[in-house]
């Protein structure tokens, strides 16, 4: 079961959802693998699945793997999740 | 405080306030060379003040601000409204600093972390940085935020273009779970530092557009009056806090600092104050001088109002206090108890605007004292003498008119001291004493009167020569027996002086006589010690105020009479017992110790009362306790102190009178006079 759309956004998150959420219930392994091959573009919505899904796996003691993912979608994740804080402020 | 460190503070307050008005006046009408040379010369004058008093960090924070306003000067950058926000708060910065080293208090933690970043704030607008002040936005989206049609992450780059962002922190905490969580909901938020180049006002207003779904908040982080007030507005207080401390953003100890303050505030109910006005380019509406007033109100200030203002107001509670005694005798006379009670009630308040008003014209002696220094070092310097004055008790207080009327004397005093008491550098070497003759003027309170102490450690008084000039000068018989304390107090008798040369600092004798009826005229007492070759030490015994006492109202024969109450120690009934057991004499014992009595019926040729209980008030002055002997007690009673008429002036053992609330008079005891006489007489009598 792989997600199949280019992009990943308010416009489908709400299939997008019901489809981790199927994928998280039906988890027989220690590790939760996200394949996301053949998504171009994401925005916010998607941003705050992901921290859902983090936050899963981390109450359920579950590794998180995310595979295949575009340099694209992969900088905007980084741009929106990761903290800035630059020296010398 | 002494006298330069009170100068300093009122200098620099002015200082202060000068800079404050010509940054006010900049906020409104723009830059005036005028007004930036005024606040310059503030700083530089405060540093260089700060500095002979080694108050370090007033010197660093007045040199960087002096430092930033010499480039404006230079016209090395224009002030803009943050410069001018940065400038008012280093002016606050300035006033705490000086406030506190004046006090001889230290910088706290939390005042050495405002001190710090004001430095960097400072320093930031050298660096050329142009001044851009860090401002935090704390973002919180709202639920609805994703039906806006804004792309948050476009938003999150929005704010680059207001200026540099050094850090940009998520806050995912309300971010559910994926079983819980509902896609189209927004649960997240972001912390941003900004080196901003837009006030925050125009940041805020560059929200508007996503204001129904996004809750911004923008502050000084370095204001903790600021952070406090924001976490006590936004939605999410612990996840912000949880935040800056994952991320570091700020110090533990002041973010430690911030929180400790919400949570006082929290349970205290306390309202934060409105927040201050957000800097706006120049020319823009200034923010209002009231709440700027509020803002930077400094916690203490003193008010310098004309004496004769106070003592006008002193003269009308007095004349309260004798109405209100009036009302009270009425009250009583009526049998009137809800009369009774409202004038106990207006007594009491009165006792308090009394003790409130006298308490405002108490100030401390080390201000008259240190005037004294640059007379002893003009006088030694005249008369080739080495002297090492010292200054004790400084912060003793007294009623400001007894200091007035205390500085000639006292400056006769030590001039006496220094002249005639203080021997040349090449005597003292002879005698084995060191160069330096010790000159010491000292304060202390004692017993509800204040004493004063000039003490030096030079020849002392030459009895013989003493004796001998008051003998030719026909102040003493030729027979006369004194004792050491009798002849010393000679100096004070008119026309008297032992200097064998006459100079224009002391030895005309018509000195020390005005010193001692100017001490006498303030209800005071002299005494002597002297010991040749050893020193001298002259003691002054004043009371603490010359207005309202509190008095305790007794009757001998048929006449009131008013005894310091500070000078009571206690009451007793003098029994037939004790008459008995002394066999008449004019003595008691009391708890093994002997103690002479004073028979004011007799002192006074009062009518000796038989149908009355004698009674004992055991009063203190000095070391000295006698007992006076009266008849009636009547009690505590607010004693306002008229002066004696040219005819009773001078009777002796009566220091004034009072009116009581029948109009009668009673006159005040001179309890010092009436000890002495007692003494003398008991030893006359031995």
């Amino acid at each position: 079961m792989e997600w199949s759309e280019q992009k990943i956004d308010k416009s489908n998150i709400d299939e997008f959802t019901l489809f981790l959420k199927e994928k998280f219930k039906n988890l027989n392994e220690s590790k939760f693998t996200l394949d996301l091959e053949g998504v171009e573009r994401v925005d916010f919505t998607f941003v705050q699945l992901f921290v859902a899904l983090r936050k899963s796996c981390n109450q359920k003691g579950v590794e998180l793997e995310v595979v295949r993912m575009e340099e694209s979608v992969r900088r905007y994740l980084e741009f929106a999740i990761d903290a800035m804080v630059k020296d010398g402020r | 405080m002494n006298e330069e460190l009170q100068l300093f503070l009122e200098d620099a307050h002015e200082q202060l306030q000068t800079m404050e008005n010509a940054l006010l006046s900049i906020q409104e009408e723009g830059m005036d060379k005028e007004r930036i040379d005024e606040i310059f010369r503030a700083m530089h004058t405060i540093k260089g003040m700060a500095g002979m008093f080694g108050f370090d960090g007033v010197v660093e924070c007045t040199h960087i601000a002096e430092n930033v306003m010499e480039s404006v000067r230079n016209g090395e950058f224009t002030l803009d409204a943050s410069h001018v926000d940065l400038l008012l708060r280093t002016k606050d910065h300035v006033q705490t600093l000086v406030e506190s080293a004046t006090e001889g208090l230290e910088m706290d933690e939390r005042l050495q972390e405002r001190h710090q970043a004001l430095m960097r704030q400072l320093d930031g607008i050298m660096a050329g940085d142009g001044g851009e002040g860090l401002l935090h936005l704390s973002l919180r989206f709202k639920e609805s935020f994703f039906q806006s049609g804004v792309e948050l992450s476009a938003l999150l780059r929005f704010v680059e273009d207001m200026g540099e962002v050094v850090a940009r922190v998520p806050v995912f905490d309300l971010v559910p779970d994926l079983e819980a969580i509902e896609p189209t909901k927004c649960y997240v938020g972001y912390e941003l530092q900004l080196r901003a180049h837009k006030s925050a006002k125009e940041i805020e207003e560059a929200f508007s557009f996503v204001e129904e779904d996004l809750e911004v908040h923008i502050f000084d982080p370095h204001d903790p009056q600021a952070f406090v007030r924001f976490l006590k507005e936004t939605s999410t207080p612990e996840e912000s806090v949880k935040a800056y401390r994952r991320h570091r953003l700020y110090e533990e100890k002041y973010l430690d600092e911030v929180v400790e303050r919400v949570l006082e505030e929290l349970i205290e109910g306390v309202e934060t104050p409105p927040p201050p006005p957000q800097p706006e380019p120049i020319p823009q509406e200034p923010p209002k001088k009231e709440e700027r007033a509020v803002e930077v109100a400094p916690k203490r200030f003193t008010l310098r109002v004309e004496s004769s203002k106070i003592d006008r107001l002193i003269n009308q509670i007095s004349e309260m206090v004798i109405a209100n005694a009036k009302i009270t005798q009425l009250a009583e006379e009526l049998n009137n108890p809800a009369l009774e009670e409202s004038s106990g009630v207006l007594s009491s308040m009165l006792e308090e605007l009394r003790n409130g008003i006298m308490n405002i014209r108490m100030v401390q002696v080390g201000g008259t004292f240190n005037k004294f220094r640059r007379v002893v070092f003009d006088i030694a310097k005249k008369l080739g003498k080495e002297i090492e004055f010292e200054i004790v008790g400084a912060e003793t207080e007294l009623d400001k008119s007894v200091i007035e009327k205390l500085s000639d004397p006292l400056i006769h005093m030590l001039r006496n001291s220094i002249d005639h008491g203080i021997e040349t550098p090449q005597e003292r070497e002879l005698r084995g004493k060191p160069r330096k003759g010790r000159v010491e003027l000292r304060a202390y309170p004692d017993a509800g009167t204040i004493v004063i102490e000039v003490s030096d450690d030079g020849a002392g008084i030459d009895r013989q020569k003493v004796l001998q000039k008051a003998i030719a000068k026909g102040i003493v018989p030729e027979d006369a027996t004194l004792s050491d304390k009798e002849v010393a107090m000679l100096i004070f008798a008119p026309g008297l002086s032992t200097a064998s040369e006459v100079s224009d600092i002391s030895g005309r004798g018509v000195g020390m006589d005005v010193v001692k009826k100017n001490i006498e005229e303030l209800r005071g007492m002299l005494s002597v010690e002297s010991e040749e070759g050893r020193g001298t030490k002259i003691t002054i015994r004043l009371p603490l105020t010359l207005a309202i006492i509190d008095g305790f109202l007794v009757q001998v024969g048929d006449t009131k009479y008013i005894v310091p109450l500070d000078m009571i120690q206690e009451c007793l009934e003098y029994t037939p017992r004790m008459k008995e057991r002394m066999r008449n004499k004019d003595y008691i014992e009391l708890r093994d110790e002997i103690i002479p009595l004073l028979d004011m019926r007799k002192h006074f040729n009062e009518r000796i009362r038989h149908d009355i209980r004698e009674n004992i008030v055991v009063v203190k002055y000095a070391k000295s306790v006698v007992g006076i002997v009266v008849d009636e007690l009547f009690g505590e009673f607010q004693t306002v102190i008229k002066p004696l008429g040219e005819v009773f002036r001078n009777v002796p053992g009566i220091s004034g009178a009072t009116i009581l609330g029948s109009g009668e008079i009673a006159l005040i005891f001179d309890i010092p006079s009436l000890i002495d006489h007692k003494l003398r007489h008991a030893r006359v009598y031995q």
